[in-house]
Order: C-alpha cells, then structure tokens, then sequence
C-alpha cells in the first residue's frame, strides 16, 4: 500500500541567481510529524512551497522532490487557509453534511461556529478550521507554515496536539515554525540556518536559541514620566452584528510608559485599540486624550503610505539606522520582510509625532531575534516620551510593561 | 467621509453570519427582484414588496441590515433625484416635488431588489450549481473565494483608510497600498486553496426556514403584483 509522504534531497531553491534555500536530505513519512524551525528569512517557507510543487514567479528548484498523496498547505496568515465566505460552506466544499460538520467543529472546539463568518475569526480560530477543512479534504500531507504566529498559547497547544493527532492517525505532517517550543511535539527537527536546512538533535536546537532568550532576559520597562496622556474609565463597545466585546475596560497611560493589553484571541485586544485611537466610537464609558493618536496595525503594511523606506521615514538615515534599516533604506516597502515593516511603521509613527502609539501584536510572526530587537525599539520610543499601548497574546510583552490590562 | 461610506458598504452587503436567509435558493430570491421591477412604473406596489423583504430580514434576525442598507440603496436614489432636478432647472424651472419623490422610491426600490440577491446568496448553491455544470473544482471555487476576497478586502481596505487617517495620508495614497495589498493577497489565497483546486465534493446547505421565508415573500409578491394589474 502507497504511505503518504514528502522527500527532498539536494534541492537548491533560487530567485534571480541567488540562492533562497538548500536542502541535503529531508524526508517525512505518514505518521510522522516533522518540525523546520530557524529564524526569519531563511528559506523555510520558499522551502515548503518547493515541497507542495508552487512556483511562485521567479523562483527556480533544481534537486529532487517526491511527494506522495494529497498536499494541502496552510499558509503563515491562517485566514488565507480558509476559502469560503463562511465556516459550513468551507467544509461542505470538501463533502460533508451539515451534521458532520457540526460533529467536526465540535471536535476542534468550534462548536457553536458553523454559520460565522470566516472573516470575523480569530487567528487560533481560523487556523483550526484551515486544519478541519484539510481532515475533511483527505489531505494526506499537510504542509503548515509560521504554525504559532497568530496564536496564544493555548491556542497554539489545541492545534498542534490536533496535528500530533493527524500525524499519529497516518497522515505526513510538516510544520514550520521560528521557535524551538514545537520540538517536543515533533518526531524529527529540521533547522534552517545561514539559509540551510538540515536535521538536528533537540539539544542542538537548544542551544542555537540559547543567545536569544538571554537577549529577552535583559529587557526591562522604561521609567515612565508623570502626566497622563490618556485616560479611558469603563469603556464599552459593541459590533452591530454581535454582543459587547468591550465590558467596561480602564486605561490610563503615562507619558513615556508602556501598556500591555493581554488576553486569547478573540477577546477584544484590537477592537480596544481601535476604541482608544479613536477609529471606533465607544458605545459607553468616557476616553480622554487630547493627543496625536497613531494607530500601527496587526499587519503593519496598513500603516505605511510611501513607497520606499527613505520616503515613508522623510529622508531620516539616523532614524533608519535606529531601527536597524541602514541597509534597507532605499529598498521599495514590496520587498522588505515582515519584521523590517514592523520596524519601518513604528519608526514612521514615531516620526509623525504620534504623542500616543497603540501597536497591535507587534512581534507576531517574528523570530525571537527580531521580536527582541521590536521590543527594544519600543522601550526605546517610551524613552523619548511616546505612551505607547500594545496588543498582544505574547507573554514576552510583558518583560517591557509598565502596565498590564488583562482581558 | 470616505471611511463612513466604505463602513455601510461593507456593513450594508456583509453584516450578520450565515443566517437563515442567505441558505435559501436564488429560484426564489431572483424572482422578487424580477417583479420589483416589473413593478417599478408603481413605486408604491414596489415599495410594499421592499418593506416586506425588510420585515423578513427583522424576522431572520438580520436587523443591521435594513438600517445599512436602506443608506445604501439610499444613495443612488438621491443622486437620480437630485440630478433629475438640476435637469428640469436647466431647462426650464423645477417640477413639482412629488416628481422627484417618485424618481426617489423608484430607484430604491430597485437598489433594495439587488441588494435582496446579494444578502440571500447562498454560497455554497452557487458553488454547487458551477460544478454539476462543469465537473471543475477550480470553476467551483471561485464564487466562494470571490465572496470571501471581496468581504475580506473592503475589511482591509477600512483598516487602511483609518489608520492612514489618523496618519494624515491623502486617500490617494491609500489607494496605492490597497492596490499592492490586494496583489498579496491574491498570492496568499491561491497558496491556501491549493487542495480545493485539486479535490472537491461541493455540498449545498439549505435552510427549511430560510426557504419557506423566501416562499412567502415570494406568495406575497405575486399577489402585490397581481393586485396591481387590476387596480391600475
């Protein structure tokens, strides 16, 4: 009988004649799920689409790559995991009846989901339904990438002790990832380093990461100022089409200080950024901020305006160079990775003279490294006066927080 | 201003979830537009017809809608009356008021009709339909991944707009990002549905209420329509 599974050997990944990615050996059988771990940028993800046979424009694989069953990929961003309008059609696409789909959201604690609309899920949600919609599918290779990028912690534990399930069920399971908590999950790991991958013990990947945690340790809050620049009491906000999701939140945020707002996906973290910057309307209780608010979404691509790094920063060497884009200045914003956004659209706030920076889940999908250099950065702008509001799931904000709402 | 308008659209064409309503069947829903407008030389049979497709929205529990998109349909109405009026000053003085009142309730009525089919689209029928039709999962797909870029996109799109308005961005800024955007995610989406595109078995989901509800409209239509056959 034909076992599902995936194997690349002296495969060389290229774009315009350099070199993306190399792999000397990987392999994956079914019941097998195998971890690529490593930090950004370093062909994990080109890597994985040359595995599932997508050719992005430009890209050039030579070596060998044998799949064998069904692929389904499930992007970094989860939503673009999920192809229907609504959580039931995308499930009845692949077969099954209103009553098997109720019976498998169940399974993945998405009861209660089926009539949603996919667009209103939260990041865990929508990546449990991208894996419900490929157990529904048949797929017998499932190819997952960023796997914890948008997820809380447990969140991340739900979904990958369902994908550990997949595996164990005979399924081929690879997951890439930029941080060594999935290696107690994984048969085997995979480390992507200096744009090579190749297998590691667990020890090994221990201590690659050794450097970066110690970098965390050393973070601390900045000394916040005393005047307060913004003030909310008992804020409240509903959706027209759901329930309130704001039930009477305080804020108050010192000059130079920083605030984390921390709680599940789903719980509201953006929708109080949008209330405090004054995007959304409260529905109740009083906000006060007489301020230049800027607002620095999840995806920091909303933020940015201009087409290139020089310009979005005015022509500021020194302000680039602050953040660590010397090299990237003259680079258009297409083709700066997703950390040099996050640092560009920071810098750019900092430079309009947001008096006040709500900052939505600014070390999603990054790797510790740039994570670390994020949060230095915003301790950094706190120094210089800024109050700054941040939005995360991540437990590592809290290491610069003056203040922490929990929701 | 920009930003509100987009609001409405978005809320006018996307508000509520899968709702009883949108899992009825287009065989019911794209006749009442049809005899809407047959009926629009009589704005006040039409009218009638709209209100009631409004009360079965209240009775689906789709409320929102009727607030959005009455503002919605409401302003394509306002410009053919208001341009049916700058029309008659230039050439020779205005007409009386309940003209314009009249060019008014047409052309919502109308607007309203439409906007019916597109709040009682049942995805997963289309989706259906396109296969029986063409043995393609690929063809099957893409009424799916169109509701779901579209919905997704005019979400994104507000969250630009505010953002770069607090920013102080001119709008046409904006639109270049938004237009970059939207290639990324074209990319995004064609990776996530590459396992549809292979295999498919589309199911369509029907309502027993949804349908029933749009049988009813339907009843009342024909009997609006045939009323007023008789009564002009």
């Amino acid at each position: 009988m034909r076992r599902p599974g995936a194997t690349a050997r002296g495969v060389i990944v290229t774009a315009g004649g350099r070199n993306i990615v190399r792999v000397e050996d990987f392999h994956v059988e079914g019941g097998e799920l195998v971890a690529v771990i490593g930090p950004s940028g370093t062909g994990k993800t080109t890597f994985l689409r040359a595995l599932s046979r997508i050719r992005r424009r430009g890209i050039r694989v030579s070596g060998s790559i044998t799949v064998e069953g069904s692929v389904t990929i499930i992007p970094q961003e989860p939503w673009y995991g999920v192809s229907s309008p609504y959580v039931a059609t995308e499930l009845s696409f692949s077969g099954l009846r209103i009553e098997e789909l109720t019976s498998l959201l169940r399974e993945l604690e998405l009861e209660g989901k089926e009539f949603k609309a996919t667009t209103s899920l939260s990041a865990g949600e929508a990546m449990r339904l991208a894996i419900a919609s490929a157990m529904a599918s048949g797929s017998e290779v499932l190819l997952v990438d960023e796997f914890s990028s948008y997820l809380d912690s447990e969140s991340r534990d739900a979904s990958i002790e369902l994908l550990r399930r997949e595996a164990d069920s005979g399924k081929a399971v690879v997951v890439v990832d930029h941080s060594p908590w999935i290696v107690d999950y994984a048969d085997r790991v995979y480390v992507s380093i200096g744009s090579t991958i190749r297998e590691y013990s667990a020890k090994d990947v221990m201590e690659a990461y050794r450097d970066v945690y110690k970098l965390l340790e050393e973070l601390a809050p900045p000394k916040p100022l005393d005047d307060i620049v913004l003030e909310a009491r008992d804020l409240k906000y509903r959706y027209p089409d759901s329930q309130e999701i704001l039930k009477g939140v305080d804020v108050e945020l010192a000059k130079g200080s920083i605030a984390v707002v921390r709680g599940r996906s789903g719980s509201g973290k953006s929708t109080l950024l949008k209330v405090l910057a004054g995007v959304y309307k409260p529905s109740g209780g009083k906000l006060s901020c007489m301020c230049k608010r800027l607002l620095v979404p999840e995806n920091p691509l909303f933020f940015l305006s201009e087409p290139t790094v020089a310009e979005e920063l005015g022509g500021d060497k020194a302000l680039a160079s602050m953040v660590g884009l010397e090299k990237a200045f003259s680079n258009p914003i297409g083709v700066i990775s997703s950390g040099e956004r996050r640092r560009l659209a920071l810098a750019s706030a900092f430079k309009r003279g947001g008096e006040v920076i709500l900052v939505d889940e600014p070390t999603v999908g990054l790797d510790p490294w740039s994570a670390a250099k994020i949060l230095r950065l915003l301790v950094e702008l706190a120094l210089s006066g800024v109050g700054i509001v941040v939005a995360s799931h991540s437990e590592v904000l809290a290491r610069i927080a003056n203040r922490v709402i929990e929701m | 201003m920009l930003e509100r308008i987009l609001l409405v659209v978005v809320r006018a064409l996307f508000l509520h979830d899968l709702r009883m309503l949108r899992m009825g069947s287009l065989a019911l829903t794209l006749p009442h537009t049809a005899l809407v407008y047959l009926t629009l030389s009589q704005p006040s049979i039409s009218l009638v017809m709209i209100l009631v497709q409004h009360s079965t929205y209240i009775i689906s529990g789709m409320t929102g809608l009727v607030l959005y998109s009455s503002v919605l349909a409401s302003i394509p109405a306002s410009w053919m009356a208001f341009t049916q009026a700058l029309l008659d000053a230039a050439s020779g003085g205005p007409g009386s008021p309940a003209r314009y009142v009249e060019i008014w309730a047409r052309s919502y009525a109308a607007s309203s009709a439409i906007l019916y089919l597109v709040h009682t689209l049942n995805p997963s029928e289309i989706s259906y339909t396109l296969w029986r039709l063409t043995q393609s999962c690929s063809t099957a797909l893409s009424p799916l991944l169109i509701y779901r870029a579209i919905s997704g996109l005019l979400s994104e799109a507000f969250e630009t707009i505010t953002t770069h308005r607090l920013k102080g961005v001119p709008p046409w800024r904006t639109l270049a990002i938004l237009i970059f955007r939207s290639a990324e995610v074209s990319e995004m989406m064609e990776e996530g549905s590459y396992s549809h595109i292979s295999r498919c078995r589309p199911r369509p989901l029907y309502s027993a209420r949804g349908l029933a509800l749009q049988a009813l409209i339907l009843a009342i239509d024909a009997v609006l329509f045939i009323a007023s056959q008789h009564l002009y």
